[in-house]
């Protein structure tokens, strides 16, 4: 009885001092080995799927904000498909003059049309000028 | 995912060390270890992540035991002069390049990863995971996938295998 304690507690010594060996060991690790487990962990991370790891064109986002983000565009494309309806039921002609066409986007993104819109001040006041001398002259 | 895989990955290294006694084939098994746990599991509840983490190392460094046996084999059967290893590299340090006390522990862990990697892959598994992971024995029985009782027997053995290989080393 008393050898058998003995040898439990000889085991258990012996296993402690094995833990301490091990787990020093784990905290002395080397940097390059470090770096390769750094390395081997980036590694297995970037097999994770767009939607497991929650991110987003490189934004982490929450699922809150997924559906805040979805809410708010249908929002939008709503209200917008919305007004559109009511210029047409209003004025047929005007509202598909004032649709809005390619050619325009590609109007407003042209260079020289930015420098147009900085201009646009003396255009006006170019436009009332002459509307002011027609009157009088007129 | 990424916490819990840099909480583990310096403790599995040791462990896949001390299994299999050679740096660049622990590193290869932490590597596909959590290249497997990511692409099979990453789904599973965080809780989980432990023992699968642990259930895949043990099965991927019995498949590089496996492979280094063979490798052993085949390094064999070949002649002695096709060996390209540098003398100068293989030959121990200077013994004073470090302190005493630092070489002697170095000495007593070397001296425990060799008798380690004598022991039958079952106990070499129980004795790691109980000691250097500090599972207890459920703990192990699920990541060995079988009952506390086999558990114990093996941990049982191992140390008392251990403690008959080292004797001298371990004062």
């Amino acid at each position: 009885m008393n050898d058998d304690r003995q040898t439990q507690s000889d085991d258990e010594a012996f296993a402690q001092r094995a833990k301490e060996l091990l787990d020093a060991e784990g905290e002395n690790l080397s940097a390059p080995v470090r770096s390769k487990l750094n390395q081997a962990r980036q590694a297995a991370l970037d097999e994770l799927p767009a939607e497991k790891s929650g991110s987003f064109g490189g934004f982490n986002l929450g699922p809150v904000s997924v559906v805040m983000m979805i809410f708010s565009v249908s929002v939008m494309l709503w209200f917008f498909d919305l007004t559109l309806i009511e210029e047409t039921e209003q004025e047929p002609v005007a509202a598909a003059e004032e649709q809005v066409t390619p050619d325009d986007f590609d109007m407003l993104l042209s260079v020289a049309d930015l420098e147009l819109m900085n201009d646009l001040d003396f255009y006006t006041w170019l436009g009332e000028e002459l509307e002011s001398d027609e009157d009088t002259t007129g | 995912m990424n916490t819990f895989l840099a909480e583990v990955e310096g403790r599995a290294f040791v462990i896949a060390r001390a299994a299999l006694r050679n740096e660049a084939d622990a590193l290869d098994v932490i590597q596909e270890t959590m290249l497997r746990l990511v692409r099979k599991y990453a789904d599973r509840a965080s809780d989980e992540w432990r023992p699968l983490f642990y259930r895949i190392l043990g099965n991927c460094i019995i498949d590089q035991q496996r492979k280094s046996n063979v490798r052993r084999r085949v390094m064999a059967v070949q002649p002695a002069g096709d060996s390209e290893t540098d003398p100068v590299e293989q030959a121990p340090g200077h013994p004073g390049a470090e302190p005493d006390r630092q070489a002697m522990a170095d000495e007593t862990l070397h001296s425990l990863h060799a008798a380690v990697q004598t022991l039958p892959a079952r106990q070499q598994q129980a004795f790691l995971l109980r000691v250097a992971e500090d599972m207890n024995v459920t703990q192990t029985a699920t990541v060995m996938e079988c009952s506390t009782g086999s558990v114990k027997t093996h941990y049982s053995r191992a140390v008392h295998t251990l403690r008959k290989i080292l004797g001298d080393h371990w004062s």
